[in-house]
């Protein structure tokens, strides 16, 4: 092994990585824009479907008794100062404008209905509606929040009316409290969604970062037939593989970095999407829910950098073994599965539902450590074991490449 | 400066080479003829250290192939395949000091050598350009600095002109007399017989990994009495190597 071949192999792929316009742009600074983009994308979305329901929401009525006076009952104990239309008088119709999505809900009044709710005795309401149409399934929850309130209503003027405070109602009152709070650092609130979206998407990032520059360094120098030129040079094999691993690594921690700046802006930008219960989205409230203590940092960034370690070595290996670029970009787009199936799979795990034997699979204790430092939550047990086994498993995988590297059946092929 | 004693090398069940010797001196340009698949570019990768033979042994400057490879790779210059394999996204000045810095020439030595070079190939005017665009004359002009850039005493060249269009191949081959005149050892592996009576001093016809004939252009003509050096191969070949 000879550092200055290290050098000077790793300063030329940089160089390559960093003149490759498509790559750069698509790995380092698309995430950036991009993530932001889609959750500003989705958010716009999401509310502007909501706005759509509540400014243009059509309803039917469907009842034997009076059509005026189900109206008149409509509107003044549901819909209020709320722009609802009620539309149709013939269910038939009101039911053919339900499927086409013409209307979004039917309200159905059962016989008696006005003379039930006169007298104060139970009387029913049925809401048909199309699950196969998000307006109108959205349309039913506000309809059903609003029988709900006017429920309340009418309970509270039968119970004044007969003297009986309205309280009756709530004999039982809930107050929760979250014991885990307490067990974090400072008792800061957690934010719930950062740790279930950052572990998953960091991780998923770690492992696929630098499949782009892995294909290239390794299938591509054999595709442009420079591979053994390169390897008759005066540097020996195993300096060229560590000038290139770094290579890969550097590049790997860079779009790395980089996706996860993509993430913090996107959050930062649609706080409405990530705050839970009420919370500030500033860089600084995100920064305040993560109740990090320094070691328990550094050990999932360890942890998180071991990974990206490992699987810049399945990357290299992987690309060795392909005998072409197309065949290398085959085998590397399956390496995302892993990480996303362990990924979705501890999505909305919380940290208390860790078990310890996660600590000894890779992937999933890097996970599992972001998750912890993210919560505040610390088993420094469970992150130390997490970065010896992910330190074994760097080792393992370097062990096999370099002697892949050694084979000529894999090198000329 | 090159000897192959009984090189044998196996792949699986497959023999590429059978028990092949040759003996080549300094200065000179020996050329290596066969079909596709006869052997050659086997026999090149051995002696490029690529490749470790199953049996036998090559010595390359009186360094053993497989143990002193290093000292080997030192002293070889390689131009391997018909495609020129380069960096397309460096500079051609970029791909040549790339592999100059891996033979642990100083920047000032690198600098001289390539301005020699570049004056020496006619590539002044793109040195300092892209090699993405180049033509592929011009690619091959930069690989054959590449290959020359750390002065070795022995190149390899398999098929160094595959492609190239006439003026450019003759620009090849002006080049590697060039190269035998600094006393350099050349094995050339080409399909064209015309090349091969230009440019070499001896030839070694190899079939199916078997050596078949080693000997001068002058004395294998007197051989089969033949001028024809297309005739010598294509007979020599159908007789399914049988002398």
């Amino acid at each position: 092994m000879n550092f200055k071949h290290i050098w000077i192999v790793f300063k030329k792929e940089m160089k390559d990585a960093f003149r490759d316009k498509k790559s750069v742009l698509s790995n380092i600074f698309l995430p950036l824009i991009l993530i932001p983009l889609i959750y500003y994308g989705m958010n716009f979305f999401i509310k502007s479907a909501s706005k759509e329901v509540e400014e243009n929401m059509k309803i039917s009525i469907n009842t034997n008794e009076s059509i005026e006076e189900a109206k008149k009952f409509t509107k003044e104990n549901i819909i209020g100062e709320d722009n609802i239309e009620i539309v149709y008088n013939s269910y038939s119709d009101a039911k053919e404008a339900l499927k086409n999505g013409d209307i979004n809900c039917i309200i159905t009044y059962e016989d008696g209905f006005f003379e039930k709710i006169k007298n104060g005795t139970m009387s029913k309401i049925s809401l048909e509606y199309n699950s196969f149409k998000n307006a109108s399934q959205m349309g039913v929850e506000i309809l059903r929040s609003k029988i709900m309130i006017l429920n309340q209503k009418l309970a509270t003027q039968k119970l004044t009316e007969l003297n009986v405070s309205p309280e009756i109602l709530n004999l039982v009152s809930i107050s929760d409290y979250d014991i885990s709070i307490e067990e974090t650092n400072d008792g800061a609130t957690r934010n719930d969604m950062l740790i279930m979206i950052v572990p998953m998407y960091l991780v998923i990032v770690i492992v696929t970062a630098g499949i782009p520059i892995a294909i290239d360094v390794l299938a591509g120098e054999r595709e442009r037939n420079t591979f053994e030129a390169l390897l008759s040079t005066k540097a020996n094999r195993l300096s060229i593989l560590i000038g290139k691993y770094m290579a890969i690594l550097v590049f790997s921690i860079i779009a790395i970095i980089m996706s996860f700046l993509g993430l913090l802006l996107g959050i930062v930008l649609n706080p409405e999407m990530f705050s839970t219960a009420g919370q500030e989205m500033s860089i600084t409230a995100i920064f305040s829910t993560m109740n990090m203590s320094v070691g328990a940092f550094l050990l999932a960034l360890l942890s998180s950098i071991t990974l990206a370690v490992a699987f810049a070595g399945i990357q290299i290996g992987i690309s060795t073994w392909a005998k072409t670029v197309k065949e290398a970009q085959t085998y590397l787009s399956y390496m995302m599965f892993p990480a996303m199936i362990l990924g979705f799979a501890t999505m909305f795990m919380g940290v208390g539902d860790m078990k310890s034997f996660m600590a000894f699979i890779p992937i999933f204790n890097t996970i599992a450590s972001l998750k912890m430092v993210l919560s505040g939550v610390v088993n420094y047990g469970f992150l130390i074991t997490g970065v010896i086994v992910n330190i074994i498993f760097v080792v393992i995988i370097t062990y096999f490449i370099i002697q892949m590297f050694k084979r000529e059946k894999t090198i000329i092929r | 400066m090159i000897k192959v004693e009984n090189v044998i090398k196996k792949f699986n069940d497959f023999t590429a080479i059978d028990n092949l010797n040759l003996e080549i001196s300094e200065g000179e340009i020996f050329g290596l003829l066969g079909e596709n698949g006869a052997g050659k570019t086997t026999t090149l990768r051995i002696l490029a250290t690529m490749l470790k033979p199953t049996q036998g042994k090559a010595t390359v400057c009186g360094y053993d192939t497989v143990k002193d490879d290093a000292k080997v790779r030192e002293n070889i210059g390689i131009l391997f395949g018909g495609e020129t394999g380069l960096y397309d996204r460096l500079t051609a000045r970029e791909n040549i000091e790339y592999f100059g810095e891996l033979y642990d020439m100083s920047k000032d030595e690198l600098k001289k050598e390539i301005e020699k070079v570049a004056e020496a190939l006619s590539m002044k005017e793109y040195i300092d350009k892209r090699v993405g665009t180049f033509s592929k004359g011009m690619k091959q002009k930069v690989a054959f600095a590449r290959s020359i850039i750390h002065n070795p005493k022995v190149l390899l060249l398999d098929e160094p002109t595959s492609g190239l269009d006439v003026t450019a191949a003759v620009e090849v081959h002006n080049f590697i007399k060039e190269c035998k005149k600094a006393g350099k050892t050349i094995i050339f592996s080409s399909h064209t017989m015309s090349e091969i009576e230009k440019l070499c001093d001896r030839v070694a016809i190899i079939h199916k990994g078997k050596l078949i004939e080693t000997n001068t252009l002058k004395g294998l003509k007197e051989k089969y009495n033949n001028d024809d050096l297309e005739e010598i191969f294509t007979t020599l070949i159908s007789n399914g190597g049988e002398k």
